[in-house]
């Protein structure tokens, strides 16, 4: 896998650094890791980045996840952004609404590095 | 699924079962934890040494069934918690407390998150933000004792959770 740059969504700080470790842990080439507290705050960083892989959370305030991808997805701009929701929610309605947001793969928390892993494996 | 449907899986019989199942998958996966059953008596024995409390809960509802999901434990078992989860020394400088009440409602939320999942995986709930509150004393204690809860030992530490049936809409919007 070549050295991706990667942008973690959550209004948890504690859930952004689940998520980096379990990256970490997983030994995921990354040639950057990048947080944002939430959509909006991810869709400028999006516009003034480059990103590989977007793993964001649903239920966030300002801009949610699924208001994020709608962003995304009607900006048009990235074509090459894959996206991964991370959420408690594993129901199979959110998944549904996930997948017709071009969203690559539904992660549930919690989740081990190993999961982690095997998903960008097969979305990188 | 019909709202009587869903409320019988939700608050059954069977919750008790499928939230400490929930329990143990969150703790032991992200937490590297282990739990155990744990009756009263043994509860109090460990919960005897505790001055220090903190209770986390997190309301769930859908248009026909809502209740909300708490947890209890001594702030000795959150930051050994915020420890494990983060790969810090345990005996280490403890955490501040605005990290330990994130960390504590994140646990919180996943717990929820997994049982709802298995619960009533075909509805969507909403999760209402954790709400984290410090308790102090044995007064806290014996109530968390008294409480319909189920009660957990967690890495030898006490635990309860909470689950209450209720209609009220969520305290906040957002997880």
């Amino acid at each position: 896998m070549k050295p991706i740059r990667i942008l973690i969504v959550d209004d948890s700080a504690t859930m952004r650094r689940m998520i980096r470790r379990a990256l970490e842990l997983a030994e995921v080439p990354a040639e950057g890791i990048f947080e944002a507290g939430d959509g909006l705050e991810a869709l400028r960083f999006l516009e003034a980045h480059a990103v590989d892989v977007l793993f964001t959370d649903v239920n966030m305030p300002v801009m949610t996840g699924p208001e994020l991808l709608k962003e995304i997805a009607a900006a048009g701009r990235w074509p090459n952004l894959r996206r991964v929701i991370v959420s408690t929610d594993g129901s199979t309605s959110r998944r549904d609404e996930a997948a017709a947001l071009d969203v690559r793969c539904y992660l549930e928390k919690p989740f081990s590095p190993e999961v982690i892993r095997d998903v960008l494996a097969e979305i990188v | 699924m019909c709202s009587l449907k869903l409320c019988e899986n939700v608050f059954g019989s069977s919750a008790g079962d499928a939230i400490r199942s929930a329990l143990a998958t969150v703790a032991e996966r992200s937490f590297f934890a282990l739990v155990d059953a744990c009756d009263e008596t043994h509860f109090a024995e460990l919960a005897a040494s505790h001055e220090q409390w903190l209770e986390a809960a997190v309301r769930f509802d859908e248009p026909s069934c809502a209740g909300e999901l708490s947890c209890t434990l001594p702030v000795a078992l959150a930051t050994q918690l915020f420890a494990a989860f983060g790969g810090i020394d345990p005996d280490g400088p403890p955490p501040e407390s605005e990290e330990l009440f994130d960390l504590i409602g994140e646990f919180v939320n996943m717990i929820c998150g997994a049982w709802l999942t298995r619960a009533a995986g075909h509805q969507v709930f909403r999760l209402g933000g954790p709400v984290v509150t410090p308790r102090a004393g044995a007064e806290w204690m014996r109530a968390a004792i008294a409480a319909p809860g189920l009660m957990a030992a967690i890495d030898d530490l006490p635990f309860v959770i909470e689950l209450r049936a209720g209609t009220a809409p969520s305290r906040t919007a957002s997880v």
